[in-house]
């Protein structure tokens, strides 16, 4: 049945590309390179960055000295590791929080305000009388996901690679400061940690996507771009301040910042993490063309 | 003459910082993956050194057997060893003790040097557990002795496993795991392997 209904999704995603001679395509690929071009990215990718590359100067690379300190040859020790030691695990430092704090304000500045610019400047004016405006919001749409998802994964691989170039790759063990094993995917993080690195940067692209995309929704509601930028961030906030009084076994945490803590532990469940960036994308996508489309631009 | 001014010079002047950047960009990566390589040649992936077919590994200098492994409940385990004390607080009634086992891990030990040894299990060995990458320390039972060169002692240790410590649906069917008790993880993994 899943099959079945990708497949329709699928084949009407294409025929939406292929309406009015490949349209879609031309217009994906110049919100794509409005988006990647954008000031926003760079300023987010900047603070991003220099979150990154603190941890890395601060933390990692004065440890990479140190490889075998306090490693006596016994089972209750073990060298200083990439996995250990990349800020997608460092929980001792403030640096992790910091990103994870202001993530949905790095997905929502790339690109997030452009639907709400483009309203108060006029360019959609222009652009739909010569494009549908079902495609010129699809576009959009994509637009502002890839931009969310590559600001907030792009810092997080900058730290991997350059802790990885300082620190071994050596696989994890059960007794050294490593993940617990009540944590989601703890079996794929001691056997082939890379993928489970790489499952988690997915969900980073997945989650910065589609609180970016909110902001789309909060473009059609507010007039002040501000408050466009601040709605991904509210809405992060928000759930993290339910989730403790919201007390269902089959979801138990649905605070965005801990799904996305990589030493959350046992209170998240893989259905609860993969689910709400999907619940949040079908709403904020659904919201935002019912609104787009019904809403006069004219 | 041609002159090259305005939106023209701006043109070539974006180009070449593309240009640049992809050319930091190349030579970082270069750096950085030529870095990698080196980090991981000088601290390899571990080897790994098990069980013999004689059942028992050496470790400093003296030859490790491994005897038996048996997993209990709270109540079971404290009626086998009633006199050891740190898990008696399982039983004070504050506990779900639903998932909660004791491991117990019976080792043989021969010293095959020339001289007395100290011998600890706790001090030196974790145990695990897989698939469900259960690990914990190892409380001592029948621990910490002085062997003499020749002598050959059994020891015991056991350790805890709860659902704090591994999730509850591979705590239903930890009893279909492979234990091991580690002696080392780096630079070789040198365990135990219980069947």
């Amino acid at each position: 049945m899943f099959v079945s209904i990708s497949r329709g999704i699928l084949a009407k995603l294409y025929d939406l590309i292929q309406i009015n001679g490949g349209d879609m395509k031309v217009l994906i690929k110049i919100e794509l390179e409005r988006a990647l071009r954008s000031k926003g990215l760079l300023i987010s990718l900047i603070v991003g960055f220099a979150i990154a590359i603190t941890q890395f100067v601060v933390v990692v690379f004065p440890v990479s000295k140190h490889i075998l300190a306090f490693f006596d040859g016994s089972a209750n020790t073990y060298p200083r590791s990439v996995f250990n030691w990349w800020i997608g695990v460092d929980g001792l430092h403030p640096y992790l929080r910091i990103y994870l704090t202001i993530f949905p304000l790095l997905a929502a500045i790339p690109y997030a305000s452009s639907y709400f610019e483009d309203r108060k400047y006029g360019y959609i004016k222009s652009m739909c009388t010569r494009v549908k405006r079902r495609q010129y919001l699809i576009s959009k749409y994509v637009a502002v996901f890839v931009a969310g998802g590559v600001a907030v994964t792009l810092p997080m691989l900058l730290n991997l690679l350059l802790t990885a170039s300082v620190l071994p790759s050596l696989v994890p063990v059960g007794s050294g400061n490593f993940l617990g094993s009540v944590c989601m995917f703890s079996d794929i993080f001691y056997v082939n940690p890379y993928w489970y690195i790489f499952i988690y940067m997915l969900m980073y692209f997945m989650y910065g996507g589609v609180f970016a995309t909110l902001a789309l929704v909060c473009s059609q509601i507010f007039d002040y771009s501000f408050f466009v930028l601040m709605f991904p961030f509210v809405i992060y906030y928000g759930l993290g301040i339910i989730t403790p009084y919201i007390s269902i076994d089959s979801i138990r945490s649905f605070n965005p910042r801990q799904l996305l803590s990589m030493q959350a532990g046992g209170c998240i469940l893989i259905g609860t993490f993969f689910g709400e960036a999907l619940l949040i994308g079908i709403i904020s996508y659904a919201l935002y063309m019912w609104k787009g489309v019904h809403s006069d631009i004219l | 003459m041609h002159c090259i001014c305005g939106k023209e010079s701006t043109v070539i002047f974006s180009k070449k910082i593309n240009i640049v950047c992809v050319i930091f960009l190349m030579f970082f990566l270069t750096v950085c993956g030529f870095m990698i390589v080196q980090i991981n040649i000088s601290y390899p992936k571990a080897g790994v050194i098990s069980n013999d077919k004689d059942n028992s590994i050496m470790w400093n200098g003296c030859k490790v057997k491994a005897v038996s492994k048996t997993i209990y409940n709270p109540e079971d385990f404290m009626t086998a060893y009633p006199d050891i004390p740190f898990y008696k607080y399982l039983l004070s009634g504050n506990f779900d003790n639903t998932y909660t086992r004791i491991v117990l891990f019976k080792v043989n030990v021969t010293n095959t040097t020339n001289s007395a040894i100290n011998f600890s299990l706790t001090n030196h060995t974790v145990a695990e557990a897989f698939p469900s990458a259960w690990n914990n320390g190892v409380p001592p039972i029948v621990d910490n002795k002085k062997l003499q060169p020749g002598e050959n002692s059994e020891f015991e240790v056991a350790a805890l496993i709860q659902d704090s410590l591994v999730s509850v649906p591979h705590l239903k069917t930890i009893e279909n795991d492979e234990f091991h008790l580690v002696f080392s993880y780096y630079p070789d993994k040198v365990y135990l392997k219980f069947d």
